[in-house]
């Protein structure tokens, strides 16, 4: 029988929701996917559910949405670096325009305990298939166990990776972080990568691909 | 405290391993080796199983750029060993997509295969080119040096400055340094101008790759990882690119025993950062 996976969003820019709704039509040999953005469904056990966005600590109904959704959820992923690290809502200070709006935002992981969390801004449609595929068929690879290891941290960005991998000069200049980078943040200076601040937006996609500082997240946070 | 896994196959899951060297059909003189990989490369280009591939060419000295190579002509000129790690940036993006490549073989080193085959099963970005990405061909490394330091080194020991220095070769215990004079340091005396990045890598040979290349003693060794591959691998034998021949079990060890001492290298040193 095919396991059933749902996508929820609590509060983003929509485009993680995209991202997964343009998987969706790919999805149907691996799993009932269902997304509440195109119809209601009932969680049971035994589900895996996806959440996409970051919780707005000042909204109690979406904290408890988010504790009921463990409590039922087999596995939870956290889909998207909003989710996964905070992502660009880290930037919210709280009291921002319009006011009087006042919001901070966390993510998932400060409230729940999460089993997988994909960054990415947003991850792209191409690799929800295999990543839902090797938890289906429970094949373990090293990508896999990074995202195992990327829910226990609740931070993940440019600034991270410059403190952990190129201050302590653990970085070998392979340029992963160069091309990962959505924004453009990351540039090489006197052959190596250095961050412009302004550009950064904390998805964490740097982090996850640095061949040592994935290494550095599997040790930390799994074994 | 390296998992275990990794212990008991330490050059990661493969299919075969054959010694391979260039055919008849290439005659290759730069190469590292046999010029196994440049013969392969070419068969591949000229068979119109790639459309390009991403290899290192030496720019200026002794530094090398990362370049899209579409013809024969230009992968035999990038052969030989660049000794560093050069790094992907933008430009190589921009330019697989400027010229619309579909198909390409990239050769990296293990470090850059790791996340080459990550961005290839999940891509994390809209940008990234992972549907492109043909072949990941890895070279055995042991670890890169901090280039600036060893060049300084050499200047102030042997007295050869940067600029003298044509060409590097490096051997199974020593690195060449060949301009006027040909001077040879032992791997023992550099061993502390190994990039610290390097000390913590357990993967000796890239096992996240398709193809695994490197030299042992006497011979140039490819580790193949996929059926597919292995196909490919004797369709270009048959048409005389190269010549190879299975590997025996004292090979094999020899390799193992390379790789087993970087993973031991590495759990020293991981603590040290956690």
């Amino acid at each position: 029988m095919k396991s059933n996976v749902f996508h929820i969003d609590i509060g983003g820019c929509e485009g993680c929701s995209v991202a997964l709704l343009r998987a969706m039509v790919k999805m149907e040999d691996v799993c009932n996917f269902k997304s509440r953005l195109v119809g209601d469904f009932e969680i049971e056990k035994k589900d895996t559910v996806m959440v996409s966005g970051s919780i707005c600590t000042n909204e109690p109904e979406k904290i408890q949405l988010l504790k009921d959704l463990r409590e039922k959820a087999w596995i939870l992923i956290a889909f998207g670096s909003c989710a996964a690290v905070g992502g660009i809502t880290r930037y919210c200070r709280g009291g921002q325009q319009p006011h009087p709006h006042h919001m901070t935002f966390q993510p998932i992981n400060a409230v729940v305990d999460v089993d997988y969390a994909i960054p990415g801004c947003p991850p792209s449609p191409r690799m929800v298939k295999p990543f839902i595929n090797a938890l289906v068929t429970g094949k373990q690879s090293n990508p896999i166990q990074i995202f195992k290891a990327t829910a226990k941290v609740k931070k993940l960005s440019g600034f991270d990776l410059i403190d952990d991998i190129i201050l302590p000069n653990l970085c070998v200049s392979c340029g992963a972080c160069i091309i990962s980078c959505p924004t453009g943040a990351m540039h090489m200076v006197g052959g190596k990568p250095d961050l412009i601040m302004e550009k950064c937006i904390r998805c964490g996609t740097c982090y996850v691909r640095c061949p040592r500082a994935s290494q550095l997240l599997i040790r930390r946070y799994l074994k | 405290m390296i998992p275990s896994w990794y212990l008991e196959r330490p050059l990661g899951e493969y299919t075969a391993a054959y010694s391979v060297k260039a055919g008849k059909e290439m005659p290759i003189e730069k190469a590292t080796s046999g010029g196994a990989i440049t013969a392969i490369l070419c068969y591949l280009i000229e068979n119109d199983i790639i459309d390009g591939v991403i290899a290192t060419k030496k720019a200026k000295g002794l530094q090398g750029e990362v370049i899209v190579a579409k013809t024969k002509d230009e992968i035999i000129s990038s052969a030989g060993s660049r000794w560093q790690v050069l790094p992907f940036t933008l430009k190589l993006k921009e330019t697989i997509e400027k010229e619309n490549l579909r198909r390409i073989a990239i050769v990296g080193l293990p470090c850059q295969i790791n996340f080459l085959r990550q961005m290839k099963t999940y891509p994390l970005l809209e940008t990234d080119f992972s549907n492109r990405i043909k072949y990941l061909i890895s070279l055995f490394c042991f670890g890169t040096f901090a280039q600036e330091s060893i060049l300084d080194y050499v200047k102030y020991k042997y007295g050869v400055s940067a600029s003298d220095i044509k060409e590097v070769k490096i051997g199974q215990r020593e690195i060449k340094f060949n301009g006027e004079k040909e001077i040879r340091v032992p791997f023992d005396e550099l061993n502390k101008y190994l990039q610290v990045g390097c000390l913590l890598c357990p993967d000796y040979c890239g096992s996240a790759s398709d193809i695994s290349a490197g030299f042992t003693e006497k011979k140039t060794v490819i580790i193949i990882r996929n059926e597919e591959v292995n196909k490919m691998l004797k369709e270009a034998c048959d048409r005389n690119y190269i010549e190879m021949e299975e590997i025996g079990e004292e090979n094999i060890k020899e390799i193992e025993k390379r790789a087993i001492e970087k993973i031991n290298r590495a759990s020293k040193y991981v603590s040290l950062f956690l």
